[in-house]
């Protein structure tokens, strides 16, 4: 649209300009105290490990190396843990996608009947859990320790998104459905032809939720999984990290000459140096997928909150 | 009217379904806890099982898991090295290692309320253990020891005293000894700066005090251009490096946490006069700018590059750190090898005025970290058979170096494989293929110690390794020459953290006391003048009294004199 010439823009007051210096300070600020910590640390990860050892880093390598990435990639644990968690993320959220959209789309229906109990029946457990051991013993009981489908089928609702699906839901004209049930669609059909087609905005959102749960996600693992090839990246990435205090704490015990675990390299690399690295393997997907769904993030937290 | 049916008909589905739920993750875990405490009863009691006659016949496989309850433990896959497939095929056992990602507290306590436990676990010797060996998940060992068994050869029937829970022994021990070997804190200064400064004589606490104002007048500079530090310790924010090198410098006793044996008594160690004296002394160096400003606040990362920039001129640290930071080598490369830190081995730890009598480290027969087989083995024999054989010679060589044939083909005469490869000049590769220093769960401190020394003498002198030499030469205990400063063996403050369950209220008064000692003697020690250290140390002091120190004193002294008793005396009395 073409700016309009004649339009009168409001001349900034002296206030005005001062506020928005003091903005554009603080926010600069934010921007580099935000950013610094992740530059110093991909420097630090694509820093030699005797050097970086001297100190004085900041955001750059001073004596480039892949050696740290070498260490972290040859370890054979890595790439299985890979797949283990890719293979999590993409079920889990899709499955987790369908079965939490359901449940909130049911429960958007105000022709359900006994919808005002399913919806307490819902609420009860975002307040009071059965608590880690009674979880133990049911994961246990269904067969899903040292299960794969403990990734999976636990987390196939979350009550929190279930709520914010069911708000957006709500807000769509209920026109929409009955000229589909006119027309002789069921529920399946106009839930899936019809309602998620137009629901990008939370179905992105939620996508992003559940992807970056199943992506961070180490604690399930920890409790529920000990056979090694289905630890997910998360798991893997963190036994690097306190492995490689296993050669320290072990000298400190008396032992010498203790190479830092699998990794074994031990004289070309240290603690942080590893660490660092595996820092940015983990977050580099997250943030690579990140900005093409932070559009949809920003509408989908906000709609549906507002009716009308 | 058919909706309303079947809603209602979901609802009751709902909740039936919930409360099935419940019922059956009860009934689970019940049974679960019966099913161990009946093995137990078979497994713990001697009288009721046969006593072994000899090793497990090995011409069966058999698969066993074991539970590291370290997050920062590593494991490997087993047989993947030649150590490890030695050991697979010796005793034809297929391991598999597990451990915590992270919380281990969690994770063992799910374990033993579900009565969910691997075959075998590798934890500290804490209540954790005393709660599962007295819950009767624990295999008693005594039944599995044959005539000429590797257990009885390698461990002190005392040291197996002291490690019976409840009179029943159930651990095998990693690190135990009978001789005192090794060592880790000195006394270290940067050899060029001491030589600039006219090569001072350091016999004396004293010594080292003058030389550390020596350093702040002349206001050094390294090569980088950064201020030379001149004192520093490794990471201390507790203030314990600091003042455990300076009490023992007057003479005090190895602290254990903060309790000493002062006086023949297990007591706090703020009310031995002589701390008070050393920390006087740390809070003086302190008022006289010799500490590194961030000594407290200093990270492991920060101490490390620290020394590795040759910024300390005197440093109190863990010279063995170096077969794993490299602190030293990393400092020697960056000034061309024409400069180095030396560790004071004359005296090892130089004494303050007056003192007649400086302690080493103190070492106890029973090591640490030990090996415990639970009533879910279904074979324990063979599990003992392969953690007891660790202990031995061949098992601490293989463990070293791996099997014959890989970086050694022949023994000399005592017995030490004679390297093909001096280990210094190994790659990281080659260890790692070969298993070296890697299966050490359990190992045997002497076995270990002393064939890493010879071998280590054997080498040609410049491709010996530094810290071994150390631990060799210097600090190890020698009975036909001791030397003040020396490691000795004592069991004396064996197993008194355990007199006290962390979960009831002295216990909690106990963690109270230290997390306030922990923060209030770093202030001590930073204080800003002599009233402001009497004040603070005063505060510590009513403080502890406060918490119930006298009952916590009185059960750690009750078992340190039982230990005394079955060891025939204190040391520190000698």
């Amino acid at each position: 649209m073409a700016k309009n010439p004649n339009k009168i823009k409001p001349a900034k007051s002296v206030g005005d300009m001062i506020l928005s210096i003091v903005i554009v300070i603080v926010m600069a600020v934010v921007l580099i105290a935000t950013l610094y910590p992740f530059l110093n640390a991909l420097a630090l990860s694509l820093n030699q490990a005797d050097d970086t050892m001297k100190g004085g880093i900041t955001i750059y390598p001073r004596v480039f190396t892949l050696r740290n990435y070498e260490l972290v990639f040859t370890n054979e644990k890595v790439w299985n843990a890979y797949l283990i968690t890719i293979l999590r993320t993409v079920i889990g959220t899709i499955t987790g996608l369908i079965f939490t959209g359901m449940l909130g789309f049911g429960l958007s229906r105000k022709k359900l009947e006994g919808r005002r109990f399913y919806s307490m029946f819902c609420l009860i457990p975002m307040y009071f859990g059965g608590g880690l051991l009674p979880t133990y013993f049911l994961i246990r009981s269904l067969g899903m320790y040292d299960n794969f489908l403990v990734y999976i089928i636990p987390t196939l609702v979350n009550l929190w998104n279930m709520i914010l699906m069911r708000s957006y839901f709500a807000s769509i004209p209920e026109a929409l459905e009955e000229s589909a049930r006119i027309d002789g669609a069921n529920y399946l059909t106009i839930f899936f032809k019809i309602f998620v087609p137009i629901s990008t905005p939370i179905i992105a959102t939620i996508c992003l939720y559940i992807g970056v749960f199943h992506w961070n996600d180490w604690f399930t693992s920890n409790i529920y999984i000990n056979d090694q090839s289905l630890k997910p990246i998360q798991s893997v990435l963190l036994s690097i990290i306190n492995e490689a205090q296993f050669a320290e704490k072990m000298a400190a015990a008396g032992m010498t000459n203790v190479d830092m675990g699998n990794i074994g390299k031990g004289k070309q690399t240290n603690v942080r140096s590893i660490t660092m690295a595996t820092m940015i393997v983990s977050i580099i997907p997250i943030i690579a997928v990140y900005p093409f769904l932070q559009r949809y993030f920003m509408k989908g937290i906000m709609v549906g909150s507002i009716k009308g | 009217m058919k909706t309303k049916v079947l809603a209602f008909l979901l609802a009751a589905l709902l909740i039936v379904s919930s409360f099935a739920a419940c019922g059956g993750g009860g009934e689970s875990g019940g049974s679960g806890t019966e099913s161990s405490t009946t093995e137990s009863t078979d497994g713990a009691s001697g009288e009721e099982t046969a006593k072994a006659t000899g090793p497990d016949d090995t011409t069966e496989p058999y698969e066993f898991t074991v539970y590291c309850n370290y997050d920062w433990w590593a494991i490997k896959e087993w047989g993947a090295d030649e150590a490890s497939k030695f050991m697979k095929e010796k005793f034809n056992v297929d391991v598999n290692w597990t451990k915590p990602d992270a919380d281990p507290a969690a994770k063992l306590n799910i374990m033993i309320s579900s009565g969910d436990l691997p075959d075998s676990m590798i934890m500290d010797r804490n209540t954790d253990m005393f709660k599962i060996a007295r819950q009767g998940l624990l295999v008693d060992l005594e039944p599995l020891k044959y005539e000429g068994n590797y257990y009885d050869e390698n461990i002190l029937p005392q040291t197996q005293e002291l490690l019976k829970i409840d009179g029943v022994l159930y651990t095998i021990p990693c690190w135990a000894r009978t001789v005192a070997t090794g060592g880790n804190y000195s006394w270290i200064i940067n050899h060029n700066i001491w030589e600039s400064l006219g090569s001072p004589e350091l016999k004396t606490l004293e010594d080292l005090h003058q030389y550390a104002l020596k350093v702040k007048e002349a206001n050094l500079k390294t090569e980088a251009g950064e201020d030379v530090i001149p004192f520093m310790t490794g990471e201390c924010s507790d203030g314990s490096k600091i003042f455990n090198g300076f009490y023992r410098s007057y003479g005090g006793a190895n602290p254990q946490g903060f309790f000493a044996s002062i006086d023949g008594k297990m007591q706090l160690i703020l009310r031995d006069p002589v701390f008070k004296e050393a920390l006087a002394e740390a809070n003086q160096w302190y008022r006289e700018g010799l500490f590194s400003e961030t000594i407290i606040t200093d990270t492991v990362d920060q101490t490390n590059e620290k020394l590795s920039t040759g910024r300390p001129a005197l440093a109190y640290y863990d010279f063995s750190q170096d077969s794993v930071t490299r602190f030293r080598q990393i400092f020697m490369e960056s000034t061309n090898y024409e400069n180095t830190y030396d560790v004071l081995t004359d005296p090892i730890f130089p004494p303050a005025e007056g003192v007649t009598k400086v302690y080493g480290e103190e070492n106890a027969t029973v090591g640490g970290t030990p090996n415990v087989i639970t009533t879910t083995a279904e074979n324990p024999q063979r599990i003992f058979d392969l953690f007891t054989w660790m202990l031995t010679k061949e098992g601490s060589i293989n463990m070293m170096y791996g099997p014959q044939g890989v970086l050694w083909d022949e023994l000399d005469d005592n017995g030490n494989p004679i390297l093909k490869t001096p280990e210094s000049k190994l790659t990281s590769a080659e260890k790692d293929a070969a298993g070296c220093w890697f299966w050490a769960s359990p190992a045997h401190a002497d076995n270990v110690d002393l064939t890493k020394f010879a071998v280590n003498d054997a080498l040609p002198e410049e491709d010996r390794d530094w810290v071994i030499s150390l631990q060799a030469h210097v600090f190890s205990g020698d009975p036909e020459n001791p030397k003040d400063g020396q490691k000795f063996i004592s069991d004396e403050s064996v197993g008194l953290v355990e007199t006290i369950d962390p979960t009831e209220d002295l216990g909690v008064q106990r963690k109270l006391i230290e997390d306030t000692l922990k923060a209030q003697i770093p202030k001590i020690i930073i204080a800003k003048d002599e009233a402001e250290f009497e004040k603070l140390y005063q505060e510590a002091l009513d403080f502890c009294e406060q918490n119930g120190i006298k009952e916590i004193e009185a059960k750690y002294d009750a078992k340190y004199q039982e230990n005394c008793e079955i060891q025939g005396g204190s040391y520190y009395a000698k």
